[in-house]
């Protein structure tokens, strides 16, 4: 030591020093000893992140907010999604969406920018999927009604009448964020990409204020900012579709994923499965040989028109699809094989459940 | 402070240990707030409010919870707990999803039932922050 005052006497294992600097020297550190301890609390309290529950769009909203006004920022994501749901749901009144079926064949109306710019996504995602995701699915979707929960079977010949008016090219999208429905009979149903839209709105809340990172679910659609209390990336676990469980853990630090899989909504009937993804060619549910695709975004409703449009196509033509948006995928097929685009590092995806297993990249 | 330095010239081996075991103290302090474990119990929120949380290893014989239907638009909804997990029994919702979901037992697992607007997770360490479905 470099100290004159504090030379090691090696015998004793004991510092020598002045009465009064060993005394100054002890209250320091006891003062620093109680701060620590002091401060230590408080900034353990505050470490803890905000986590907060609501309902929207028919689904569990789960926020986890760190640092910051945390609290206030989750209070205003929640409130945002709410007013979300009451501009893009088909079943709220006077709804933007509601307004267009109701005013199907007619002129074009105001709607505001939100709903312009997701119908002008959906048109978007329509036409490079060659019309695998259509939101004018909607007839068709609300004749089946998976929500309902009575396992109705609809008739080929009820299918055969609306499937006609199945067709995004009947969505108008005008200057000025206008739109309008060219067919009388066509109907939009947002459901498919509310969700990651709700995403979307609560982390532009979350990047408008003050807070360190969040991460928010709304059902299985999932965005996030930031990073965690050491900025670690953000954990996200896959549905294991044959369970209640997950099969898989995929690390993000940035972006929005959803999934879209044949296990929700879905029900057996004559040994046959229905499930909610339906082809839009068809009016049946989609039979692709994939069982659930799991797909990473730059927007939460991208990812959630891309999981959908990728569980329809299937994997080789999804894999064309996600490319044109920069997005990555993980599907799993009907012989529980895994598949992952190259954009997802080895080191950020791990199979959990061993009943799955990684496929060879071609 | 004349007990730490015992009026000696010197600060002792003693004091450097007491000093090391109070920042050990403020830095245990400072992980159990950011990890504080919650293993093994079950909460039960209605409407995003904490309606009652059940202690799951702590049940010596099965608990039969009847939800208060007035919290629940009407819907009757038994839950059924024990020391190896809890579950949606009777529902008279309209999907019974929340049944079909059936027991759940490890940390992160969660029974819905969108129509109640009830939901009952598992707490405890889960590595996951969300899960994708």
């Amino acid at each position: 030591m470099g100290n004159p005052d504090a030379i090691e006497d090696k015998s004793t294992h004991k510092i020598k020093m002045s009465p009064k600097k060993a005394r100054n020297l002890t209250f320091a550190f006891s003062l620093l000893a109680v701060l620590l301890l002091i401060s230590s609390a408080v900034i353990g309290l505050n470490a803890a992140p905000e986590e907060i529950t609501t309902f929207s769009m028919g689904s569990y909203v789960q926020q986890k907010v760190y640092g910051g006004d945390k609290q206030n920022a989750a209070r205003a994501a929640a409130a945002a999604i709410a007013e979300l749901e009451n501009t893009i749901s088909w079943r709220v009144e006077g709804s933007d969406i509601e307004k267009l079926a109701l005013n199907a064949g007619g002129d074009y109306l105001a709607v505001k920018p939100v709903t312009y710019a997701l119908l002008k996504l959906c048109k978007d995602v329509a036409e490079l999927s060659g019309g695998a995701f259509d939101v004018t699915i909607a007839p068709i979707s609300h004749l089946w009604d998976f929500d309902r929960g009575d396992e109705f079977v609809p008739e080929q010949s009820l299918i055969d009448e609306l499937l006609p008016h199945v067709n995004y090219e009947n969505i108008l999208l005008g200057e000025n964020d206008t739109a309008a429905l060219k067919d009388k009979l066509t109907s939009i149903d947002l459901g498919g990409i509310g969700k990651g839209a709700a995403c979307d709105a609560a982390i532009s809340i979350y990047e408008q204020s003050s807070v360190g990172g969040g991460i928010i679910a709304v059902g299985g659609s999932v965005g996030v900012y930031g990073g965690k209390l050491f900025g670690d990336a953000w954990n996200i676990a896959i549905r294991d579709p044959a369970s209640t469980g997950t099969m898989a853990e995929l690390k993000i630090r940035e972006g929005f994923v959803s999934t879209s899989g044949n296990y929700e909504k879905a029900f057996t009937k004559d040994n046959v499965l229905y499930h909610h993804i339906l082809d839009p060619k068809t009016g049946y549910p989609a039979d692709s040989g994939l069982v659930s695709v799991t797909v990473k975004a730059s927007s939460g409703a991208l990812s959630d028109a891309l999981s959908t449009a990728s569980f329809i196509l299937g994997l080789d033509e999804a894999k064309e699809l996600l490319k044109k948006y920069d997005a990555e995928g993980i599907f799993i097929d009907n012989n529980r094989k895994v598949y992952v685009t190259e954009g997802i590092e080895a080191k950020d995806f791990k199979i959990t459940e061993n009943t799955y297993s990684l496929a060879e990249n071609k | 402070m004349p007990e730490l330095t015992n009026g000696r010239k010197f600060i002792s081996k003693k004091n450097i240990i007491f000093f090391a075991v109070l920042i050990l103290l403020s830095a245990a302090v400072w992980l159990f707030f950011i990890f504080s474990p919650s293993g093994g119990t079950a909460d039960i929120e209605i409407n995003g409010e904490p309606y009652k949380t059940v202690n799951l290893p702590a049940l010596a014989a099965p608990e039969v919870l009847r939800i208060d239907s007035t919290l629940t638009g009407g819907i009757e909804i038994t839950v059924t707990a024990d020391n190896t997990g809890i579950a949606v029994t009777h529902s008279t919702c309209p999907d019974k999803t929340c049944m079909k979901t059936g027991k759940i037992s490890k940390a992160g697992e969660a029974v819905i039932c969108l129509p109640a607007k009830l939901s009952i997770t598992i707490g405890g360490k889960s590595r996951a922050d969300a899960v994708t479905y």
